[in-house]
């Protein structure tokens, strides 16, 4: 089955991106519809984006006396209630469907908030209670309890938050964070990808406006982007397309530089890995690695995804019975242990996360294997391209998924799955597991496997290109951009 | 810097008491301009030093290393802590507080050579300071013992050795909050940790004591974790709680030693009066006083010239990074101006300086190649710079203990001392100068940490969950039925399990206390604490031309000192605040230099609403005094540009722009009887009652008694520091007639910070003392008419441009309260 996908755009986002910055996080998203919640959205969003391709949702378009509308976007259902009267419309709508339809209905509104009072040591749910009774009220008409088949994404809740309010299921798919959550500040405008199952799971992906348009090619950041688009290169393709020359005739860049944003946007649109210095991955084909855990700091590591090459084979390595958490690290290691030859162990992003969370796991659960681990051969691509500055991968950001699309090697065909995952998803299930295995529904194993599978086999595909990449000259010393204007930083997250 | 012709007289060759007084009278004629200004003398009795051969203390070849005998509270120290208690080491300045966890770490080494200390300091250039003090002295010992800051500015080559080998690591509470998520990485440090000492603990006070307290039940809680029990040591100024403020800020119970055995000579202490320059007749406001009073500053800078010419080395403290550079330019004026004929060095000094010039300027003063220094508070912790031979205070520092702490860097070793305290022209100094067995007296101010703000309990809350997941066990660390017992912090149960049950409701936190409780928000949640500021939107202070090296601030400060137009001083320079961004991803202030000498006061509204009281005591006879929370709402709506010099007014008074800001917090008021207000006028005969604007409807008789209410509340906010240590920064006040909530005539005193600092508390605890001597100081100030004087219930900071202001009503209120009290106390 085929998953919905969203854009949500907001009026800070609307206020600080640019059309081209837009249209490619429509493009990004690979949106079927778009969300513009604020007033003056629609009619602004127009302007942009002159043909959208995609209908706009919003406040605005539901001009008939406010009822829900009902929209199908992939295979999953997707409705927008953006009043109270829309709200009671639901159950009715819902009994209307084909029986043949998936029972879980995502409602897109901005109805549902949260407000952190830390003074008084009390959250309260904005809106909840006047939600409930709008539904209640419509159910008269149909059968009741509808709540607890409805998924609410709010536009007014941040993306990462993810609850459940007595039964409903809450997710956030805006960019403002939370009243009275400490933060150091508001976020940097940017647009969220939403991804919807036809379960009704959801998975939110933020773009900020460093990771769009211009901005997301290595080397251009705000002020330069603002030279650009005054020299008319308004996307990348036409820096991609740009005469060297005459780029070097606009204030403040000369001839190197112009020569270097133009041969980063050529590789971003032709997919290619350009390597900058003479620093080559090491010969022996490697097995790739890929963990799942439930968190950032993890306590628990059930899931390992290994590709041999090699030997033809991937393997998972899963940790079902809770009772024995350690199960994966066990058979990694002894998996590990069997390998013949000296082959390195490949992460993405794996100095920071997987290598030193393996060593952490296997000093607690599986301490015989820590001098195993100790000795191991290790290789994180992302560390020798970006934080090494051994090459620059294409993409959005540095992130594998983006990379991976980027490439073209974005792994196994889309999952026949009714779930849609995200990192922060996987970490949800294991964590609600763990912390309560009786009551809490099982993670959805085999999901979780193809999800990593996916990742792993992506990974394979970004080694290889990194190694294939021709090598292009270093730019001349003296006229790196300054720090402010790479765009293309670390990983904070998933 | 001595006169190699002075003839020698015994031992004391040096000492001051040897040397003719140059405060004698005589003398004194000698300074430009004097005309009595010392208002009295005192003196402070010499002591020997208590002491014990460190032999009962310490094993044979360390304490033949040691090659001294140790004064009687360290060789206690040392006993108490192998006995297996925490302690407290309250004593003075220079008595060797560092030498008792130093040692103990020895010690736990010959046992367990594996032992590991961890020293948490108030600031990075105190723990740089004592890395190269505490390895010189391992290495006289003979002891193979590694010490090594770790800090934001430790390279990150070097942190993994440190983590994994330094015997005791040198560090700071903000570094340690961001250390703490990767715990694992100092699994070998923790688990062997056998000492935790916190340097200068009395420092840690107000917002940034509040989150040392979190931070450091956070680290304890790791190392149990870890299986780690280590002995903790406080060492600390003189305070007047000093087990309470130990135990506030770890958790643990601590034996106190206080007993203080090292020695000082006879000190001297003088208190100087500056004039009036301008006569100012009867009723002037506040500016035109502040404008004729010659400042604490330029006074001192005077006497440090005066002292310089006649060889004696000085140390002068103000209260500012402009005052310090201003005052070591009067002192060159002043030494053009004085009859004798010489040259005095003296270099200003303070924070702002960069730190290889800090260093000379310490350097030359240990060598006694500088005549004087002019310092901020920069130079009032432990840095170690020698003894001066005098000490210059422009001003109050605002308690005892700072006070005491600044004399005792004059006197090297038992040579006896000058100490002159200079007096500013507010309500405090004022008290000081005539109360001055005041600083002589044993109860010195106690430390002030709040642990009972929510907001700021709620931020370390999650950092804890993030470090490992949360139970019930950790209770222990993080419920309540904390700090001293009896305390109103252990204000409810089940705090732990609310602030849970909130960040659950947000999706910050997942699970339950009894099997777990982990963090499922965005990355790092102990970055998002500032452990300078309350709430959780900080503001970043930027330059528009050029780099400014300020810490971010608080909202409310931002919107009380940083508003639009706002001046503000930093690093001896001023600025204007030129932008202020509040709706964007990182609100900020940005400011300009400035050229002219102007200084801006900012007007402001307020209102005090949901009033919550958490305590009460009934006074009797319609009087209340309680403690509890409330929404207080400033509107810092206009401000006014004023002349440095004159005080003159420029140009028109203008608007900020701003909206009201709300401020959740703690708060002490009084609730007065109607009939108050007859009684408090009933000696105020007709002419003596203020004349009301033609704007106040309620005639003069109301707006005299007005005037009563807010006077008393001026008068014990200013005097506060008498009995806390607090930053009258930190603090606020309202009286109104009536309040629509309370329905009566009502005084409140007010945190000024998001979820309270625990100011408004300390009053509420220290009522009765603060009001006694409130209502005595205002009724015996020597003030002429009937408005006050910034000596007695004029205020620097009140929004209402001190007005109204009446002393014989707020005499009057404060009396009837004072007998409430006293009567109520029987």
């Amino acid at each position: 089955m085929q998953p919905g996908r969203l854009a949500v755009v907001d009026s800070d986002a609307l206020d600080a991106l640019t059309g081209a910055q837009l249209r490619d996080g429509v493009a990004a998203t690979d949106a079927d519809a778009i969300v513009a919640p604020s007033a003056g959205a629609r009619v602004r969003l127009r302007g942009e984006i002159a043909d959208p391709g995609v209908p706009i949702l919003g406040p605005e378009g539901t001009g008939d006396g406010g009822a829900a509308r009902s929209h199908r976007l992939g295979d999953a259902r997707v409705l927008e209630a953006w009043s109270d009267a829309a709200v009671g419309s639901i159950p009715a709508l819902l009994a209307e469907g084909d029986p043949g339809e998936p029972a879980g209905a995502v409602v897109i509104s901005d109805r549902l908030d949260c407000s952190v009072r830390p003074t008084a040591l009390r959250t309260v749910w904005e809106g909840y209670d006047a939600f409930i009774r709008a539904l209640a009220e419509g159910e008269h008409a149909a059968d009741a309890c509808v709540a607890g088949s409805l998924t609410l994404c709010s536009t007014a809740l941040p993306a990462e938050y993810a609850a459940e309010w007595d039964g409903l299921r809450v997710r956030g798919i805006g960019r403002e964070a939370m009243a009275g959550v400490p933060s150091s500040g508001r976020p940097e405008p940017g647009i969220v990808g939403v991804t919807i199952g036809a379960d009704g799971s959801v998975a939110t992906r933020e773009y900020d406006r460093t990771s769009l348009g211009l901005r997301a090619v290595e080397g251009v950041g705000e002020h330069r982007a603002t030279t650009l688009r005054a020299a008319g290169i308004e996307d990348r393709p036409s820096l991609a397309d740009a005469d060297v020359a005459r780029l070097a005739d606009v204030d403040g860049l000369d001839r190197s530089t112009a020569a270097r944003l133009v041969a980063h946007a050529r590789a971003f649109e032709d997919g290619r890995v350009l390597r900058q210095s003479d620093a080559r991955l090491p010969g022996p084909e490697p097995v790739f690695v890929d963990l799942e855990t439930d968190g950032l700091s993890p306590t628990v590591v059930p899931l390992i995804g290994v590709l041999d090459r090699a030997h033809g084979s991937y393997r998972t390595f899963a940790a079902r019975d809770p009772a024995d958490p350690a199960g994966a690290i066990e058979a990694f290691c002894s998996w590990y242990a069997a390998l013949e030859g000296a082959r390195p162990i490949v992460a993405y992003n794996g100095a920071s996360f997987d290598f030193p969370v393996l060593g952490e796991q296997i000093a607690e659960r599986v301490p015989e294997c820590r001098s195993l681990w100790a000795d191991a051969w290790t290789l994180d691509p992302y560390e020798s391209a970006v934080g090494a500055g051994n090459a620059v991968l294409p993409g959005r950001t540095n992130r594998l998924e983006d990379v991976a699309e980027a490439l073209g090697v974005d792994g196994i065909a889309a999952s026949d799955d009714t779930t849609v995952l995200s990192g922060a998803s996987v970490g949800r299930q294991f964590r609600r597991w763990h912390a309560d295995p009786d009551a809490a529904p099982p993670p959805a194993w085999d999901a979780i496997a193809a999800y990593c599978e996916a990742d792993v086999r992506a990974l394979a595909g970004i080694y290889d290109a990194i190694e294939a990449a021709d090598r292009v000259e270093r730019p001349e010393a003296g006229t790196d951009a300054p720090p402010s204007e790479t765009t293309q930083g670390r990983l904070g997250e998933f | 810097m001595t006169d190699p012709d002075a003839a020698g007289d015994g031992e004391n060759a040096h000492g001051w008491s040897e040397r003719p007084s140059v405060l004698d009278p005589e003398h004194l004629q000698e300074v430009p301009d004097y005309d009595s200004q010392i208002v009295h003398t005192r003196t402070q009795e010499s002591a020997d030093a208590d002491l014990v051969p460190s032999a009962d203390v310490l094993p044979r070849d360390l304490a033949d290393a040691l090659g001294h005998d140790l004064y009687t509270h360290q060789a206690t120290g040392l006993r108490r802590l192998r006995d297996g208690e925490n302690v407290v080491v309250s004593t003075s300045t220079a008595s060797g507080k560092t030498l008792v966890y130093a040692l103990y770490l020895a010690l736990c080494k010959r046992e367990d050579p594996a032992a590991r200390g961890i020293v948490c300091y108030p600031t990075k250039a105190l723990a740089r300071d004592q890395e190269a003090a505490l390895g010189d002295l391992y290495d006289r010992l003979g002891l193979d013992l590694s010490v090594a800051v770790y800090d934001g500015d430790t390279p990150q080559h070097r942190r993994p050795e440190i983590r994994e080998g330094a015997d005791l690591v040198l560090t700071n509470a903000a570094g340690l909050n961001v250390y703490l998520a990767h715990h694992t990485q100092w699994r070998e440090c923790f688990a062997n940790c056998a000492l935790l000492a916190i340097d200068e603990a009395h420092a840690a006070t107000g917002i940034h004591g509040m989150h040392v307290a979190w931070v450091l039940r956070r680290l304890r809680r790791l190392l149990a974790f870890y299986d780690a029990d280590p002995r903790i040591v406080c060492t600390s100024a003189t305070i007047g709680n000093p087990a309470e403020h130990a135990r506030r800020l770890t958790g643990a119970p601590h034996a106190v030693i206080d007993e203080d055995g090292s020695p000082h000579g006879e000190r001297e202490i003088a208190f100087w009066q500056p004039p009036l320059e301008d006569d100012l007749g009867e009723a002037y406001t506040m500016d035109e006083y502040l404008g004729a009073v010659k400042r604490a500053g330029a006074a001192a800078g005077e006497l440090l010239a005066h002292l310089g010419l006649h060889d004696v080395q000085t140390l002068a403290f103000t209260r500012s990074r402009q005052g310090a550079e201003l005052a070591a330019k009067g002192v060159e004026r002043s030494v053009t101006d004085h009859p004798r004929s010489g040259h005095v060095s003296v270099q200003p000094y303070h924070a702002g300086l960069g730190t290889e010039r800090r260093r000379r300027i310490e350097d030359r003063l240990g060598r006694g190649h500088l005549d004087a220094v002019v310092s901020t508070s920069a130079l009032e912790l432990g840095i170690d710079v020698g003894s001066v031979d005098a000490t210059v205070l422009a001003g109050y520092p605002g308690s005892r203990q700072s006070f005491w702490q600044r004399v005792g860097r004059s006197g090297r070793g038992t040579e006896d001392a000058l100490s002159v305290l200079v007096a500013r022209a507010d309500a405090i100094d004022r008290y000081v100068l005539e109360h001055p067995a005041f600083l002589f007296e044993e109860d010195v101010e106690d430390a002030v940490v709040d642990l009972a703000n929510e907001a700021v309990y709620a931020q370390h809350v999650l950092a804890a969950a993030n470090e490992r997941p949360l139970t019930s066990e950790d209770e222990r660390w993080l419920g309540s039925g904390d700090g001293a017992p009896g305390a109103p912090d252990a204000a409810r149960e089940d705090r732990l399990q609310r602030a849970v049950e909130m960040w659950r409701t947000a999706g910050l936190l997942v699970g339950d206390l009894d099997r777990g409780v982990r963090y499922e928000g965005p990355p790092r949640p102990e970055a998002d604490v500032s452990v300078y500021a309350t709430g959780s939107e900080t503001f970043q202070v930027r330059r528009a031309d050029g780099d400014l090296d300020v810490a971010p601030i608080d909202r409310e400060r931002a919107y009380r000192e940083y508003h639009p137009g706002a001046v503000v001083l930093h690093d001896g320079t001023a600025y204007e605040v030129v932008a202020f961004e509040e709706d964007r991803p990182t609100p900020a202030v940005t400011l300009q230099a400035l050229d002219e000498q102007v200084y801006t006061k900012t007007h402001s509204t307020k209102e005090i609403t949901d009033v919550t009281a958490r305590q009460s005591r009934d006074l009797g006879e319609g009087w209340q005094l309680r403690f509890g929370t409330g929404t207080v709402a400033i509107h810092y709506s206009h401000y006014e540009r004023r002349d440095v010099q004159t005080g003159e007014l420029l140009g028109e008074v203008e608007p900020t722009g701003l909206p009201p800001i709300e401020l959740d917090t703690q708060l002490t008021w009084v609730e007065t009887p109607p009939s108050l207000r007859e009684a408090a006028l009933a000696s105020v005969a007709t002419d003596a009652l203020l004349g009301s604007p033609d704007s106040f409807a309620a005639g003069d008789r109301q707006y005299t008694f007005l005037g009563g209410l807010h006077g008393a509340e001026h008068a014990m906010i200013e005097l506060a520091p008498l009995e806390l240590r607090l930053d009258s920064d930190d603090m606020g006040g309202l009286s109104i007639d009536p309040h629509p909530e309370t329905g009566v005539p009502t005084w409140f005193l007010h945190d000024a910070v998001e979820g309270g600092i625990g100011y408004a508390r300390g009053i509420y605890d220290h009522a009765d003392a603060l009001v006694a001597r409130t209502r005595e100081h205002v009724a015996t100030c020597g003030c002429d008419g009937v408005r006050g004087c910034p000596g007695c219930l004029m205020d620097v900071q009140c929004g209402n441009r001190n007005e109204p202001l009446h002393r014989p009503a707020a005499v009057a209120i404060l009396s009837a309260l004072e007998r409430r009290l006293d009567a109520a106390a029987e």
